[in-house]
């Protein structure tokens, strides 16, 4: 059947179709997934097993903290110890969007990557790699919080993809 | 059958790169420096003494629940006589083992990829003072031997 030489008014009317971006909406999703993010690097730091165990006594790791960005801005803190005072450290670099900076410190670096006198002993690591393919659900369950998306919705596209 | 280790097979690969033995590099450790012997005094020196040399360690590793293939972090320590030197080393290393593609070793190891995945600037040791730079590397490999 030979194509019609007229566009049919439905196109037409789609082609006219003015596209408005919803700053709203971004915004809110920018924010759930600082959030999301965010709880992801607290479960990190909460989970790793920093060798911090009483009666080794002073000078070892003792506190961990993740610190969150939105666009450069400091939007939370987070602290494991007495002291909330958590600080960006100098070699992070903040960019547009969204950055996380969780982890331990001094000694903690230490611990995680060795000297030259001792091995490393990682804590941190592990605890990353087993979490980070769970990001998408921190992710998620910090948008059903902001309303970004429904529980319902949510529930429907596991359903889809499947377990 | 055990899960394969590529640590090796990455130290092996830094070891033998030409652009690390022409830096020059030769030594190249696994886990700790090499400690003093009756012919070398070892690689961790004490200022003024400092020899480069990298130590590989591996940070951690996760399994694909699937499939038989694990991500490995590994952390090389590229130790120099300076900071840029350390700095320079690093960017030697990174060159051996970045964006490489998949290879097979003799023995099995299956290597399907392995990237740079950041470091943090040269620093110093605490105990020699030895200036070092710190590279992650990333490896996606098989958790079985392929014979």
């Amino acid at each position: 059947m030979p194509s019609p030489k007229v566009a049919s008014p439905k196109l037409l009317a789609r082609r006219a179709a003015k596209v408005v971006l919803n700053h709203a909406a971004l915004d809110a999703i920018t924010r759930a997934t600082a959030d999301g993010l965010f709880e992801l690097a607290k479960a990190i730091v909460d989970g790793a097993d920093a060798p911090d165990a009483t009666p080794f006594g002073e000078g070892l790791v003792d506190q961990g903290g993740v610190i969150a960005y939105v666009d450069r801005k400091l939007v939370a803190t987070y602290s494991t110890g007495a002291d909330p005072t958590v600080s960006k450290p100098r070699a992070a670099r903040l960019g547009p969007g969204v950055v996380i900076i969780g982890g331990y410190g001094f000694p903690g670096r230490l611990q995680e990557s060795g000297t030259v006198h001792q091995p490393a002993r990682p804590f941190l690591t592990p605890k990353l790699m087993a979490d980070l393919p769970e990001a998408e659900g921190f992710v998620k369950a910090a948008c059903i919080k902001h309303g970004v998306i429904s529980s319902r919705r949510a529930a429907a596209r596991a359903a889809e993809v499947g377990p | 059958m055990s899960l394969v280790d590529p640590t090796g097979r990455i130290l092996t690969e830094i070891r033998d790169d030409a652009a690390v033995i022409a830096f020059p590099c030769t030594r190249v450790r696994p886990g700790e420096p090499a400690g003093k012997t009756a012919t070398d005094a070892g690689d961790a020196r004490g200022p003024g003494e400092y020899v480069r040399f990298i130590v590989i360690s591996r940070l951690g590793h996760a399994r694909l629940k699937r499939a038989p293939i694990q991500e490995v972090r590994l952390l090389a320590k590229c130790y120099g006589t300076t900071k840029q030197d350390a700095a320079a080393l690093a960017g030697v290393v990174s060159d051996a083992i970045h964006a490489k593609g998949h290879r097979i070793s003799p023995s099995g190891v299956a290597i399907f990829g392995s990237f740079d995945d950041g470091g943090s600037g040269a620093d110093t040791d605490p105990v020699t003072s030895q200036p070092h730079e710190d590279i992650v590397i990333q490896v996606g490999a098989s958790t079985e031997l392929i014979t």
